[in-house]
C-alpha cells in the first residue's frame, strides 16, 4: 500500500482544549506511516454557533479552511464531528450554487485563494477504516484491548444527515452506526452494544439548558455503565468534553455516581498500537483515564 | 415471523400489554394492522387513511424510530409502539394536541404581508404532513416537555421566510425554543417528506440574532465551573 496523505484539519479543540486528541492522532499516524500535514493556516469552523450570526462569513470561513487543503491536493481530514458537518455543509451548498460560490469566491479573492470544491473531506475514524482498513490496523496492534468492554458513542454530527455524510462516511447507517464498532473490534476489545450509541450528547445546549444537557449526557453515560462499560470511546472532542467533564453534575442530576474513562477515537487506537502515555495524553482527562493503560497491559 | 405490538387500553387492567402477531410478508406495516384487524384481532385500533404516505395519519415508532405504517416493511422482531411524547389514548393512536399547541405558542402563522418571490425557499417545508415523526425522534423533548420542538419550529421558519412581518413569531421562540434545540439532527433522519427541521432551526437563530437577540452561549461564556475543570 502506498502511504496515505491527508490534510489535517485540527479544528481549535484538538489544539486548546483537549490536545491529548492531537497528540494520540498524530502519534497513531506515526505508527501507522499516514502523513498528515497540519493545515496551521486554518481557522475555527464556526463551530454551529458563528452561523447564527452571518452564515455568509461561515461559509466564506470553512470554504477558506477548504482552499488550503485544495492548495496542497490533498484529502482533508478532520477531527471533529462538528467541524466534518461545518465543512461538509458548505462543500455541498458550494458545489449547489453557483451564484453563491461566485459570491464567496469575490471574498476569498480578497486574500488571494479560490474555492473549487475539489477535495474530500472525511472524518480521520473514516480515513483509518476505509482508507488505511480494517485488517491493516489489525496487523499493527501491539496491545489488545481485549481487557476492556468499550462503549463507542458516534455522535451526532458524523452521521446525520445521512445524505451530507454518505459521501465520507462509508455509508453509515445512522439507525445503527457499526464503524467504531468494528475499529474496536479489530483492536481485539469487546464492543458494547447499547441504546444510547447514537444519540447525542447535549454538548450544544450545555450552557443555554444545562438541565437538558445533563439529562443527555447522563442517560448516555448511564447506558453505557449499565451495560458493563469499562471505557466510553468517542470520535467527536466535544462529545467528549460533555462526557469527560460533566460526570459530576450529569451523575448528581440523575442521582448516581458516574465514573467512566472517556477516551477520545485516536487515544483507543493509541493505546493498542502501543504508543506511549504522553502520546495518549491521558493525563489531560477530567475522568479517572488515568488507570486506563495500566488496565490495558495488565 | 412476528412483530409485537404494544396495545393500550386505560379501561382494561393492566392498561398496557405487548401482543405479537405474524407478519403478512410483503405488506406493508399498515396493510399488516389491517389484515391483523380483520383476520386475527379485531380489537387492534390503529390510525391510516391514505395508505401512499401523503395523509402522515399512520406514524408509529418501530424499534424506537418514527415511521410512517404505509412505507415501512415490518421484519420479524419488530416492536411496534405509539409515537413517543405523545398522549396515547388506544393502541397505535395518539392525542396529538399537545403537537397542535406547539403552533399556537411558537406563533406559527403568517402575520404582515407575503412575499411571494420567497416561496421557492420554502417549498420542502410545505410538504409537510403532520405526521409529527420529526416531534417523536426529539431527544430534548424527553426533557423538557415545554420545548417547542422541530415541528413547530420548522413551521415558524416557513411562516417567517414569506412573510413581512416575523417579529412576534421570533419573539417567541426565544424561550424553549431555538436556543434549547441541541442540533443534533434526529428530526432531519426522521422526516419522510425530507424537510430539514435541524437547518430551519438555524436558519431561525440567524433570523433571531438579525432581530436583536442574543445566543445564550455568547451570553454566558462563563463556561460554569464544569467546563472550567477541562480547559
Amino acid at each position: 500500500m502506498s502511504q496515505l496523505r491527508y490534510a489535517l484539519y485540527t479544528g481549535c479543540t484538538a489544539k486548546e482544549s483537549t490536545p491529548e486528541l492531537l497528540s494520540s492522532t498524530l502519534a497513531v499516524a506515526k505508527k501507522l506511516d499516514i502523513e498528515l500535514i497540519i493545515l496551521e493556516e486554518a481557522s475555527c469552523c464556526g463551530a454551529s454557533h458563528l452561523q447564527d450570526f452571518d452564515p455568509f462569513l461561515s461559509h466564506v470561513l470553512n470554504a477558506r479552511n477548504i482552499c488550503y487543503a485544495e492548495k496542497l491536493g490533498l484529502t482533508m481530514v478532520t477531527l471533529c464531528n462538528t467541524c466534518q458537518i461545518n465543512l461538509a455543509m458548505t462543500k455541498e451548498k458550494l458545489a449547489h450554487d453557483a451564484d453563491y460560490r461566485a459570491k464567496v469566491n469575490e471574498k476569498l479573492a480578497e486574500v488571494g485563494l479560490k474555492y473549487q470544491g475539489s477535495v474530500e473531506i472525511k472524518h480521520f475514524l473514516y480515513a483509518l477504516i476505509d482508507d488505511f482498513g480494517l485488517e491493516n490496523i489489525k496487523a499493527k496492534v501491539e496491545v489488545p484491548l481485549s481487557n476492556f468492554n468499550i462503549a463507542p458513542f458516534y455522535g451526532c454530527h458524523n452521521i446525520r444527515p445521512s445524505e451530507l455524510h454518505h459521501k465520507s462516511n462509508g455509508g453509515e447507517n445512522p439507525y445503527n452506526p457499526t464503524s467504531l464498532d468494528r475499529l474496536i473490534d479489530a483492536l481485539e476489545g469487546y464492543p458494547v452494544n447499547y441504546a444510547s450509541k447514537n444519540k447525542c450528547c447535549g454538548f450544544h445546549v450545555d450552557l443555554q439548558a444545562p438541565h437538558t444537557s445533563n439529562a443527555l449526557t447522563g442517560t448516555a453515560l448511564l447506558d453505557a455503565i449499565d451495560n458493563n462499560a469499562d471505557i466510553m470511546v468517542t470520535p467527536c472532542p466535544l462529545c467528549h468534553l460533555n462526557m469527560d467533564i460533566k460526570q459530576r453534575s450529569a451523575g448528581k442530576q440523575a442521582g448516581r455516581d458516574i465514573s467512566i474513562p472517556v477516551l477520545h477515537m485516536p487515544q483507543m487506537v493509541a493505546l493498542a498500537l502501543g504508543c506511549t502515555y504522553e502520546e495518549i495524553g491521558l493525563k489531560y482527562h477530567v475522568s479517572n483515564a488515568k488507570k486506563v493503560l495500566a488496565q490495558a497491559t495488565n | 415471523m412476528k412483530i409485537t405490538i404494544k396495545r393500550f387500553d386505560k379501561r382494561k387492567e393492566p392498561q398496557s400489554i405487548d401482543m405479537s402477531y405474524p407478519i403478512f410478508e410483503g405488506l406493508t406495516l399498515l396493510e399488516n394492522f389491517i389484515k391483523i384487524k380483520t383476520t386475527i384481532d379485531p380489537t387492534l385500533v390503529f390510525n391510516g387513511v391514505c395508505r401512499s404516505g401523503v395523509c402522515g395519519s399512520c406514524s408509529v415508532m418501530v424499534n424506537g424510530k418514527a415511521k410512517l405504517a404505509c412505507s415501512y416493511k415490518p421484519k420479524d422482531g419488530d416492536y411496534i409502539e405509539p409515537l413517543s411524547y405523545h398522549e396515547v389514548q388506544r393502541d397505535l393512536i395518539v392525542d396529538k394536541k399537545k403537537t397542535h399547541n406547539t403552533l399556537k405558542t411558537s406563533h406559527a402563522v403568517m402575520y404582515g404581508d407575503v412575499i411571494v418571490e420567497n416561496f421557492p425557499k420554502v417549498t420542502v417545508q410545505s410538504d409537510c404532513i403532520l405526521c409529527n415523526s420529526c416531534f417523536a425522534s426529539c431527544p430534548v423533548m424527553a426533557v423538557n416537555e415545554n420545548f417547542l420542538g422541530p415541528f413547530a419550529l420548522s413551521r415558524v421558519y416557513k411562516y417567517t421566510a414569506i412573510s413581512s412581518d416575523s417579529k412576534t413569531s421570533i419573539d417567541a421562540i426565544q424561550q424553549n425554543g431555538v436556543w434549547d434545540c441541541t442540533l443534533c439532527g434526529e428530526c432531519t433522519l426522521a422526516c419522510p417528506q425530507g424537510i430539514d427541521p435541524k437547518m430551519d432551526i438555524m436558519n431561525l437563530r440567524s433570523k433571531s440574532v438579525q432581530s436583536g437577540y442574543m445566543d445564550p452561549n455568547m451570553q454566558n461564556m462563563s463556561f460554569g465551573l464544569d467546563f472550567t475543570q477541562g480547559f
